[in-house]
């Protein structure tokens, strides 16, 4: 480890002289008098500046007269005269829990005065993201910034997150915002563009997504640009928000190293508690005949239509593999499917700095084993940062370089290895224990299990299938910056975010999956380059007259991306046992995806100040895109007004209050490749070429950007020296000419025409609030609430077509659609046929009629979201909470509707007794007993009437005929979503922290600095009244497609340690 | 430096960044191939048996089930026996026939006009478009023709439905051109799975097919019915098993991946896999090849290997017992009497990758000769024999998919006891084209439609949600009412108002 740091500081140590004029010392504390290190020191007015070492002292050179700045992020900058003394102390200010003159990160790194900004931003420090060990960072945000809507599918281990600010802007579009590390964008493209298409038909995987590369020790801050004018500098990247990630630095001083130890252990509810426990296995009432082979046993594992399990006591049942067993209830069965999940995660960092060179390294190891068994991640993070300045010249470096191995990522949604479908169907007498003797051990075949030859037996999946992936990144960043004159710097700064990702997945031989029942293995290969170059003017304070001043940059820019994609796939294993290609016979390459485009860029921004209350800034961002060979401009305004200043109205009760407006324009730009008829080719027959148009969307040559208007408007307000704070904003964005691959009749030989159509709105308000309650010397509680509420509306779309198709559900035709006059995300499906007073209208034989047209039956986003934060601090110890709540989002449970066909759900036992009496009492009745031929004389009725006179002339009377309720469930499963279409709000306990600063006093001689220790837990209660057996949050995509749910893996609980020592 | 030099320098780098000469260059994808009218004949040809999308749910599910050549299988029993609704399976050849076959053939056709060295293909091409076309016009009515596939090169997005007579007398017309435009000196046919661009067969492939679509206008339109039929003949039809357009199935993977499909096996076998091989051969089937003695029954259907007599469920068949028999339409495999395996299954080389599929026959021609024969429509032969060629070609194109052939003797045998007989003819010739088209099932139910041979079993299953009465037509998608809609609403308006399935199509004057 030595030898390491000494090549650090070889590197990186650059002794530059300087000429002494007078050297002004001191000590930056805290507000607990704790020393600050990393805090800024500079001298107003001019280039110097410096950082405080690990112990919180620095040195500057400074004349008597001049006016030294002290800042730290989140404290309140303080300013003090240099006098005769030579050493100046200072005690920073913690406000409340966020001070008015906080600085904040802004585009392109531009580091800016809170109270400066015409436009909302909310920040957040690195701490509030590692409270908690998970393995996506985005994950962490979830309910801490007001208009971030953060979902977590339930898609396993390594899976991706779903962060969209202020709603949805794109209807057809990704609308995950821009990531940008450093001052440089990262891909967060996601590496499976479209779980939701991919989980309706078999194979859904989700690979994960850009930012969960992230290490979230190594991030000092984070910052959310959440309207267009906060981002549009941008430009055509900015559509979707951006979200600013600034990493650890390493700071003047000794060496100085920090240890971090944390586990977390997860678990599952899968306890389906809506199903019902009264019948098992079995159709009709009755239990598998015992005669028969297994091939016509193995119908009923899935199956919950048998006899009750109160008049079958001490009965015995074939099941699949020929074996015997007890019918009866199977208590906490699909709960001991699986494992308590346990993630370690160990670092290190190391930092240190002389007068001009600062560096630091940190490594990460993070390993999952998921709570699905033989599934899991490991992930090595190293990151090396490192400043050299001189007096005119900064040179600053990052590099970061992740590995991660991820071992048999869960199957989604229709997937027949998803281990959640199969075992959220078996029927309540059926133990999944069972499932283990999946293969016959002296013939060596896989037992058939169930009559769905797309749903896999769990333990086959998990133990003779696999799936890896490999990931590989780099995303580091070189920036320069040359102090021209003290008004102006130029900067020179290029990014480069690689990765290589290759996936495995196998299948053995022997299953029931047509295709792949001989074996199969895929092999996927992507590689992303996203290069970003540019070259920015900095021009600062600048006095055009009195009280007016001028700052503001020019820049330019170049973004070249790249992504390659190559599959191949192969059937018919060889050798059992040998996972590679050239062990299979039939072998398949698909055709090369390769994406390259480029961006060319000019942009700029003048800001004036005024007074030092009054400020205007207005930024232009001009692209040229090489997909459509078309340029764009992005203009931008706005109004940060401080009345309180201005006006001076503080008191004690009022001290701050300041208004601000902006309006902006920016926006996507469109796919590549779309304005051009392509043809691709698939694999030869018989060394004949076979080719097919590419395109499924109809090209249009004239396809351009879509683009969005924001106008927005806020107050910020700070009461009682700042111990209770709030921040409103409302906004309206509009996003015209929106890109769109818009469904079109597949007559037209295609299925989606590219066009610009359609605007889409989005209207909301956003509040946060900040308070600190109490403040005593050693106790204090502060609060964090924040509240947003989005409307969004579907203004227009296209002349002929009104209704976008954003993602179609495997059962009863149902979809998730975008209708003028609708909002984004609403459910469409066929609904039961209503009288005009709305009751159910049943056809002669007593099953249910459904409507011709799809209906809306729900909507898949929420209305409005919360987050209640609450700290609690006492001396060292900090007990914090997090309530995160989401309301007005509905969701089409497919878990539910499939249980209610295969009779599991609980009120799929309604008419049973009576039907299955009947037909046993028939049964003996008639020696040529047909069931499908059979009129129930007793069953489930159905609640509704039938139409008894014309349809012109309706006469509804009661429904009394009986009817199977197997059949009656199976015909509604198959007609229609409404039944279960559930409202998915909800209020979660989201995190849970506890905390302790061991007293100095505990560990004093040894040589260590301090010792945090926490505990914590995440998703520990969860309240929603309506959504039975899975959890509100069970989506299986972070795509567009929000509001379906099928097979969804048991939402988890966690709970963890972690421990940090600094030395 | 000053501050002239800064601005001047910065003027430069953006002069440098606005030059985007080589944004033409990555405006192109560049692993996109160009038009290539063979490798789009081969995909199309391809496409039309081996999609195992609608292979499954078009072919097996819902005509299969309709025409009971099938039962026993839980969607194939449940949908297509019961005649239950379900989009997917009622709109899978609507979708995938407009999105990958008919759009290829368009643009092959858009790509060869006027080129004398294609000449040939463009005539290849019509034709396909045409068989491509019309099992879609008879499984929907009314569709989209004139303005399908157009919306690339002409923009056209929302295509009209034209009425089915038109479509059919533009059907007409197409394989007339085709038939007159194939010649020896039209370039060679590259890329052609059917006939290896053979001239000759696809000439006859052309009347064939104008036979075969004469014939379905019998009872709407009988005067032109007669027109197509005599013309067709006159050109030259199927001679023999020889002239069968077939197409050999590779041994490739089902995939069933969306973004890698691959269409080389057989779709229809996919089915019957995908079906866990549930699929049986209904009683419908299986009792008319028993009863009569036709040697298919053998060459079709396994023997059941348990008893289906009462008390002896699992036991080897016993002595006496019917080796074979179907599943009744409308019930589950396992609710025959002894269950699954005291019933028939389907042989094993009609369920396999390679197993090739028949589109067009020298049987079928014969058999509607038979019927055109029958109504005096054509002369030469006579009905019986014309029945009688086409009942042998039945037995002996079963030979392309392994099918062990009964010798000549006991085919003569069989054929000479169960000739034309008057009287019965339209149901002896339905019932066989019915046996012919077993395993294109979208022929066979439109056959069945306009002839009303075979009578099917009555379905009284109280879960039907027809009541029992067949669908006369699968229904359109619903979402072309948000995609089509004007156009959607005029055809509605001319098919009885409603998008229902017990509305009869245009040709359908039974």
């Amino acid at each position: 480890m030595k030898k390491i740091l000494l090549i650090f500081m070889i590197v990186f140590t650059a002794q530059v002289s300087l000429a002494q004029v007078k050297n002004v010392k001191g000590l930056i504390t805290d507000s607990d008098g704790m020393p600050l290190p990393g805090a800024s020191v500079s001298v107003q007015g001019g280039q110097k500046g410096t950082t405080t070492d690990f112990d919180g002292l620095y040195t500057i050179e400074a004349q008597s007269g001049q006016t030294l700045v002290f800042t730290y992020v989140g404290l309140e900058t303080q300013k003090i005269v240099v006098g005769d003394a030579a050493a100046i102390n200072v005690k920073m200010k913690l406000a409340a829990s966020h001070a008015l003159n906080e600085v904040v990160v802004t585009a392109l790194g531009i580091k800016r005065q809170k109270k400066e900004l015409g436009y909302a931003v909310q920040d957040l420090k690195g701490d509030q993201l590692n409270k908690v060990i998970t393995t996506n960072v985005a994950t962490a945000l979830s309910g801490k910034i007001a208009g971030v809507d953060v979902s977590i599918p339930a898609t396993g281990v390594g899976g991706s997150t779903r962060v969209i600010i202020r709603g949805i802007s794109s209807i057809g579009e990704s609308n995950q915002p821009l990531y940008i590390v450093d001052g440089v964008p990262i891909d967060n493209s996601g590496l499976n563009n479209d779980t939701a298409a991919t989980s309706k038909w078999f194979d859904g995987r989700d690979n994960g997504d850009g930012i969960s590369s992230i290490n979230p020790n190594n991030i000092e801050s984070l910052t959310v640009l959440k309207g267009a004018a906060a981002a549009a500098l941008y430009g055509s990247r900015a559509l979707n928000g951006v979200i600013l990630i600034t990493t650890k630095k390493g700071s003047k001083g000794k060496l100085q190293v920090e240890l971090t130890s944390g586990v977390s252990f997860d678990r599952v509810n899968a306890k389906y508690s809506d199903y019902q426990t009264e019948y098992g296995s079995g159709t009709n009432g009755t239990l598998p005949d015992p005669t028969k082979g297994p091939n016509e046993i193995y119908n009923y594992t899935t199956s919950a239509w048998g006899p009750k399990f109160s008049e079958s006591v001490g009965q015995q049942i074939k099941i699949f593999d020929g074996s015997m067993k007890p019918y009866a209830k199977v208590e906490n069965n699909i709960q001991d499917f699986f494992n308590t999940g346990v993630t370690l995660s160990n670092g290190i960092a190391l930092s240190t700095g002389s007068e001009n060179a600062f560096v630091r390294f940190g490594y990460n190891n993070l390993k999952n084993d998921d709570v699905i068994p033989e599934s899991g991640l490991e992930r090595n993070d190293a990151s090396l940062s490192g400043r050299i300045k001189s007096d005119k010249f900064t040179l600053d470096a990052n590099v970061n370089y992740m590995v991660e191995n991820t071992q048999n990522r869960p199957g989604l949604g229709d997937s027949p290895n998803n281990v959640g479908y199969s075992l959220s169907s078996l029927a309540p007498s059926f133990d999944q224990a069972w499932l283990k003797n999946y293969k016959n051990e002296e013939t060596g075949q896989i037992y058939p299990w169930n009559t769905n030859v797309y749903q896999l037996n769990p333990y086959f999946t998990t133990q003779a299938n696999h799936n890896s992936s490999v990931k590989n990144r780099f995303i580091g960043n070189v920036t320069g910056t040359y102090q021209i004159k003290n008004w102006v710097a130029l900067t020179f700064r290029t990014g480069l975010d690689s990765y290589a990702f290759s996936s495995k997945d196998f299948m053995a031989a022997g299953s029931t999956w047509p295709g792949r029942d001989e074996g199969y293995l895929g092999l996927d290969n992507i590689n992303v380059s996203e290069m970003n170059t540019d070259i920015i003017a900095t021009f600062s304070d600048i006095k055009l007259a009195t009280d007016f001043t001028f700052s503001g940059i020019l820049g330019t820019g170049r973004r070249d991306f790249k992504r390659d994609f190559n599959s191949r796939f192969a059937t018919k294993i060889i050798e059992p046992g040998t996972e590679y290609i050239s062990n299979f016979v039939n072998q398949t390459e698909n055709a090369p995806v390769v994406t390259r485009t480029r961006t060319n860029s000019v942009y700029g921004s003048a800001k004036f100040d005024y007074k030092g209350y009054l400020y205007a800034e207005f930024t232009g961002r001009n692209d040229w895109f090489s997909v459509i060979n078309n340029n764009a401009f992005y203009p931008a305004a706005s109004l940060g007004f401080v009345f309180s200043d201005a006006f001076g109205i503080q008191s004690d009760a009022f001290n701050y209050g300041k208004f601000r407006a902006s309006w902006a324009q920016v926006s996507n730009a469109p796919g590549a490749y779309k304005n051009a008829l392509n043809y691709t080719s698939f694999s030869s027959y018989d060394g004949q070429s076979v080719i097919n148009i590419k395109n499924s969307a109809a090209p249009n040559a004239n396809l351009t950007y879509q683009s969005k208007t924001g106008i927005e408007f806020g107050f910020e307000t700070g009461f009682f020296k700042n111990r209770l704070k709030a921040d409103i904003t409302l906004y309206r964005e509009d996003t015209a000419d929106q890109t769109l691959d818009l469904a079109s009749s597949a007559t037209s030989g295609y299925e989606f025409l590219s066009v610009n159509a359609g605007q889409l709105r989005n209207e909301g308000i956003e509040l946060f609030i900040s308070g600190t309650p109490i403040k005593t010397n050693n106790f204090e509680w502060g609060i964090d609430l924040n509240f947003s509420k989005n409307k969004n509306s579907i203004i227009s779309l296209h002349p002929d077509i009104n209704t976008y198709a954003i993602s179609e559900a495997r059962w009863a035709g149902a979809a998730i659609v975008a209708q003028v006059g609708g909002q984004y995300g609403t459910i469409i499906g066929r609904d039961f046929l209503r009288t005009p007073s709305g009751e159910k209208i049943v056809d002669a034989n007593g099953m249910p009629l459904f409507t011709d047209n799809k209906v809306n039956l729900g909507k898949g986003l929420p209305d409005w979201a919360a987050g209640l934060t609450n700290r609690f601090s006492y001396k060292g110890i900090t007990l914090q909470f997090l309530i995160d709540m989401k309301f007005g989002m509905d969701v089409y449970s497919m878990t539910n509707s499939l249980a209610a066909q295969k009779g599991l759900l609980d009120v799929t036992t309604e008419g049973r007794d009576a039907y299955n009496e009947a037909r046993a009492e028939a049964v003996a009745n008639d020696p040529n007993f047909s069931q499908s031929t059979w009129i129930p004389t007793a069953g489930y009725v159905a609640q509704g009437v039938v139409n008894t006179g014309t349809p012109a002339n309706p006469v509804y009377v009661e429904n009394t005929k009986p009817v199977n309720p197997q059949d009656y469930w199976t015909t509604v499963f198959n007609n229609t979503p409404a039944p279960f279409i559930y409202d998915a709000s909800y209020v979660k306990l989201r995190e849970v922290s506890l905390g302790y600063n061991i007293p100095k006093s505990v560990f004093n001689g040894a040589k260590i600095n301090s010792i945090y220790v926490s505990a914590f837990a995440r998703n520990l209660l969860t309240f929603n009244k309506d959504l039975p057996n899975v959890d509100p949050e069970s989506m299986y995509t972070s795509g567009n497609g929000q509001g379906f749910e099928y097979g969804s893996l048991p939402f988890r609980q966690s709970y963890g340690f972690n421990i940090k020592v600094a030395f | 430096m000053k501050f002239k030099e800064i601005i001047l320098a910065i003027v430069i780098l953006f002069t440098a960044v606005g030059c985007t000469e080589n944004f033409d260059e990555l405006e192109k994808d560049p692993v996109a191939l160009s038009a290539n009218p063979a490798g789009q004949l081969t995909f199309t040809q391809l496409c039309m048996s081996g999609d195992g999308y609608y292979q499954w749910r078009a072919n097996l599910i819902y005509s299969g089930g309709f025409v009971q050549h099938y039962s026993g299988a839980w969607n194939q029993t449940e949908f297509g026996n019961k005649f239950k609704k379900n989009d997917d399976y009622a709109t899978a050849i609507w979708r995938n026939g407009y999105a990958n076959e008919l759009k290829n053939v368009v643009d092959i056709l858009d790509k060869t006009k006027g080129n004398p060295a294609m000449v040939n293909m463009n005539a290849v091409a019509k034709i396909m478009k045409v068989m491509v076309a019309h099992r879609l016009t008879d499984l929907y009515g009314d569709i989209p023709y004139s303005q399908a596939g157009l919306g690339f090169s002409q923009g056209i997005v929302t295509p009209k439905y034209d009425t089915q007579e038109e479509v059919y007398m533009a059907f007409f017309s197409e394989l007339d051109e085709a038939y007159n435009q194939l010649n020896a000196g039209g370039g060679t046919v590259k890329g052609d799975l059917f006939y290896n661009g053979d001239i000759a067969k696809w000439k006859k492939l052309a009347n064939t097919l104008r036979l075969r679509l004469g014939m379905r206008l019998s009872e709407v339109k009988p005067a032109e019915a007669e027109k197509q039929v005599k013309a067709a003949l006159q050109n030259g039809v199927f001679e023999s098993n020889l002239d069968n357009c077939i197409m050999r199935h590779l041994d490739a993977t089902f995939n069933d991946n969306p973004a890698s499909i691959d269409f080389r096996g057989n779709g229809l076998a996919y089915a019957f896999i995908g079906n866990e091989n549930g699929d049986h051969f209904s009683t419908l089937v299986i009792d008319y090849l028993k009863n009569n003695g036709d040697p298919r029954l053998t060459m079709l259907a396994t023997a059941k290997t348990t008893s289906a007599l009462s008390g002896k469920g699992g036991q080897p068949v016993q002595p006496g017992e019917d080796l074979y028999a179907g599943v009744k339409p409308g019930s589950f495999q396992y609710e025959a009497p002894g269950g699954a395996t005291a019933t028939s299954g389907i042989q094993s080389y009609y369920k396999q990758k390679t197993t090739p599929y028949l589109h067009v026959s020298y049987s079928e021609t014969q058999l509607l000769l038979a019927e055109a024969a029958y109504r005096g429509w054509v002369t030469g032969s006579s009905a019986a024999e014309y029945y009688k060629k086409g009942v042998e070609a039945g037995i002996k194109q079963l030979a392309i998919y392994g099918a062990p052939l009964p010798t000549q003797p006991d085919i003569d045998a069989y054929l000479n006891a169960k000739p034309l007989v008057a009287g019965t003819e339209k149901q002896q010739i339905g019932t066989q084209l019915w046996i012919t088209y077993i395993f294109n099932s979208i022929e066979a139910y439109s056959n069945q439609r306009r002839s009303g041979f075979p009578q099917l079993i009555p379905i009284t299953n109280p879960d039907s949600e027809t009541g029992g009465v067949v669908p006369k037509r699968l229904y359109y998608p619903n979402d072309e009412m948000q995609k089509n809609e004007a156009n959607y609403l005029e055809a509605l308006s001319r098919m009885g108002g409603t998008n229902d399935w017990l509305n009869k199509v245009w040709w359908d004057a039974n």
